[in-house]
């Protein structure tokens, strides 16, 4: 991330209300190039909600948006040449094979990169003669990326890419998208529930809960401050104010009761210490954010 | 434009097999209607005739509701949302490709105005192109709404239930209030010529539905498109004539008047015979005072029948368009239809008469000559004719007439009669070939509008003894109506003079 540069998508008290439910509470949120934003959330709590705001295909209740510094409400032709969107349940003309509907979405792009098109289809082993209406789920994404990555877009908006794809797919993505990250400075905002593959590609994460970003911060730094506490012994003595705050309990999925912190530091460690006799043989622990989630009893699925 | 360009070079290898099947239905309709053979009545070109009319108008309608869905506005997941397609591009492509559409029509019909002899019109038929795209508008209107067929003919259905719903309610529980309020506002003067009208009113909506339709596109917000669409009615009923809410459909011609014949008395002069059944023919002789018909006018008797002794006796084979004949003491008389003797005999005194009936002034020029064989055809300025059959049986000749009338909206309108055949544009003569004998008219006593715009007319006439169909043939005088009245007689108490 290079926060110098202006960010390609930024929303400002962004808020959607269908009715009387709150699908996106005032989130305000900036993307810059080269980041790879991991947007989480349980279903319904606002994700794709957030993707069709940010390309006006619902209109904000209050707020606003932009993607590329225009703002959303008045994206051209022009703007989305340079964004790349793809949904999970996105509608592809069932009547074309592979092979027009790339043709006919080549049309579209100036920038088109033939070669790097072939190269997907060759990689996601996709046949150009098949009807799209014969494709399984995992094969529609596949296209839905080969036909969106060779526009050599600045932003690409990816809402559950990972579904349906199969064990190897998905790590040939999560390895392409770091890659074009990387190399193109393309910034990458990505919905999934898949966390173990997006734990090693993203660079920030957002956590939307009931519409509202709860979480919004440096991927790094938020496993960073997260820790497993495993003792040899039990504490027995009731922890310190000051400590108790920044210990916390949690559940593992087999029952067994674990202690970790949200606010790991070398100071914190020298404060348990120094403040718990008791606690003999503390050891702290990184923890995945598979791990994280499930302590917070955050819904990411 | 280049996107434009795309889009619009998808759908049409889409959608080519529909082009190609409205092409051949147009080519249908040229044989149909641009030829004397197509005019014949034959299996062959009954189901030709079918297929245009049921097939070709489902077929338009459904494929731009699918060519309009493929990039719906209703459905959040689709493809194109997040492609580099301007939504004003998209509209654009759709409403060439409805045009494209429209003019596979439009061309099949310049081609039937051309083989029918009426290329001066032709300018006319090419500007129909505007009303039925202003028209067709309102299709892409809704198809963009829906996302599948199903639900747009649900929403079809649904707004015509509801628009007849609502009005039925204003008539019944509201009195008529919203008609009388909308009357109220129309603007335009009631002698507005048609064309006229159709220009305003085709103008007006090309470019509201333009409007319409750029709103629905650029900001997807229906609720709003639909209030737009109900202040365009408004507008529209503002550019009426005073006279009538719905515009052109109500629209008033203004050449239309008020005769009131005067009866003196019923003759039946001519009996005759068909297939072993006595009948008369009815004559209605006027009073010689009556100065209101002119020498050359034409009657056609709309509805005509005898009521006497609490039953009413209906004439049969009523003429159309029938010139005033002399009658005895230079009374001038107009044939009220045909009765079976045996009816006849039934009626005793007194006898009520009740005559429904149109009466239209013209010029004629004859402008060609039918032979009485099946196939024999006139065509000329757009219209055409051909006889169906024509047959001799005890003197009585029937024949049958085919006929297409070419009509369009930005012509100038012209008089026309509602209860003649072909709109009173023609009026026959039967005449000997050989010039002998005295031509006499030859009247339309019935016609139809047959599937399609084909229109069926059959005529009879008793010939005399010996006379041959070759003998004979059928003189067209094209009529140039100069002004339309329609009126009825009711006579209580009418002499019958019997023969």
């Amino acid at each position: 991330m290079n926060p110098s540069t202006s960010p390609v998508l930024e929303t400002r008290s962004l808020t959607k209300r269908f009715r009387r439910i709150v699908a996106l509470d005032s989130v305000d949120l900036a993307v810059h190039p080269g980041e790879v934003f991991a947007l989480l959330g349980s279903n319904g709590s606002g994700k794709s909600t957030t993707f069709r705001l940010l390309l006006n295909i619902y209109r904000p209740t209050s707020g606003d948006s932009t993607l590329l510094g225009v703002p959303s409400t008045r994206l051209n032709g022009t703007t989305l040449e340079k964004v790349g969107y793809i949904s999970e349940g996105q509608k592809m003309p069932q009547w074309m094979s592979v092979a027009r509907f790339l043709d006919y979405c080549a049309g579209f792009y100036p920038e088109w990169d033939a070669e790097l098109c072939r190269d997907l289809v060759n990689r996601f082993g996709l046949t150009l003669t098949q009807k799209i209406r014969h494709l399984s789920r995992g094969q529609r994404m596949k296209l839905s990326l080969a036909s969106t990555l060779p526009a050599h877009p600045r932003l690409l908006l990816l809402d559950e890419p990972f579904s349906g794809l199969d064990v190897e797919t998905r790590a040939a993505l999560s390895g392409l998208l770091r890659t074009l990250a990387l190399d193109s400075g393309l910034a990458i905002v990505i919905t999934t529930h898949d966390v173990e593959e997006i734990e090693p590609v993203a660079t920030r994460l957002g956590i939307l809960r009931q519409g509202k970003l709860v979480v919004n911060e440096s991927l790094q730094d938020y496993l960073g401050r997260h820790r497993f506490l495993n003792s040899t012994d039990d504490f027995t003595d009731p922890l310190p104010e000051e400590l108790a705050r920044d210990v916390k309990t949690t559940r593992t999925a087999a029952g067994a009761v674990v202690k970790f912190t949200d606010a790991y530091s070398a100071d914190l460690e020298g404060r348990l210490r120094s403040g718990l006799p008791s606690a003999t043989g503390v050891t702290f622990s990184p923890m995945t954010l598979r791990e994280i989630l499930a302590a917070h009893a955050l819904p990411w699925s | 434009m280049k996107t434009i360009v795309h889009l619009l070079k998808k759908d049409l290898t889409r959608y080519a097999w529909a082009i190609v099947l409205l092409a051949l239905l147009g080519a249908i309709e040229i044989y149909l209607h641009g030829t004397d053979a197509g005019l014949l009545e034959t299996p062959a070109n009954q189901i030709l005739t079918s297929l245009v009319m049921i097939v070709g108008p489902i077929l338009f309608f459904i494929v731009i509701v699918m060519v309009v869905q493929e990039e719906t506005l209703a459905d959040p997941d689709a493809y194109w949302l997040a492609r580099p397609i301007s939504r004003g591009s998209l509209l654009a492509e759709k409403m060439i490709f409805v045009l494209l559409l429209i003019l596979v029509g439009t061309v099949s019909e310049a081609v039937v105005l051309i083989l029918n002899g009426g290329s001066s019109r032709l300018g006319f038929a090419l500007l129909g192109v505007i009303p039925a795209l202003a028209m067709w508008n309102w299709q892409i209107f809704l198809a963009a709404q829906t996302r599948s067929l199903a639900r747009y003919l649900l929403l079809a259905v649904s707004i015509f239930v509801g628009f007849y719903g609502l009005m039925f309610a204003s008539i019944f529980l509201a009195r008529a209030i919203p008609f009388s309020l909308i009357e109220q506002i129309a603007l335009l003067p009631r002698t507005t010529p048609r064309h006229l009208l159709i220009l305003i009113q085709s103008v007006f909506w090309l470019s509201a539905g333009i409007g319409i339709l750029l709103h629905l596109y650029r900001t997807r917000r229906i609720l709003r498109s639909w209030l737009l669409l109900a202040g365009a009615l408004l507008g529209s009923a503002i550019l009426s004539p005073s006279d009538s809410m719905f515009g052109l459909a109500g629209y008033t011609d203004p050449s239309h008047r008020s005769e009131r014949l005067k009866l003196d008395h019923i003759r039946l002069p001519n009996p005759f015979q068909v297939n072993g059944e006595d009948y008369v023919e009815c004559e209605a002789v006027l009073d010689s005072n009556d100065a209101s018909l002119a020498p050359d006018a034409r009657v056609t008797i709309v509805s005509s029948q005898l009521n006497s002794g609490g039953a009413t006796y209906p004439f049969e084979s009523k003429p159309f368009s029938q010139k005033q004949m002399a009658g005895p003491d230079g009374k001038r008389t107009i044939s009220l239809g045909t009765m079976k003797r045996s009816e006849l005999d039934k009626i005793t005194s007194p006898i009520e008469l009740l005559a429904h009936y149109e009466i239209t002034l013209s010029t004629e020029i004859e402008s060609g000559r039918l032979d009485l064989h099946r196939g024999s055809g006139y065509h000329g300025n757009g219209d055409r004719l051909a006889v169906r059959s024509a047959s001799l049986a005890e003197r009585r000749l029937h024949v049958t007439l085919a006929g297409v009338v070419a009509k369009h909206g930005w012509e100038p309108k012209q008089v026309e009669s509602r209860s003649e055949a072909y709109d009173g544009r023609f009026s026959f003569t039967l005449v000997r070939k050989d010039g002998s004998g005295t031509p006499s008219d030859f009247r339309i006593p019935s016609f139809q509008t047959s599937l399609g715009t084909i229109r069926e007319a059959t005529s009879e006439a008793t010939l005399p003894e010996g006379a041959k169909l070759d003998d004979y043939e059928i003189v067209v005088h094209t009529r140039q109506l100069i002004q339309n009245s329609h009126d009825f007689i009711h006579t209580k108490e009418v002499k019958l003079v019997k023969p």
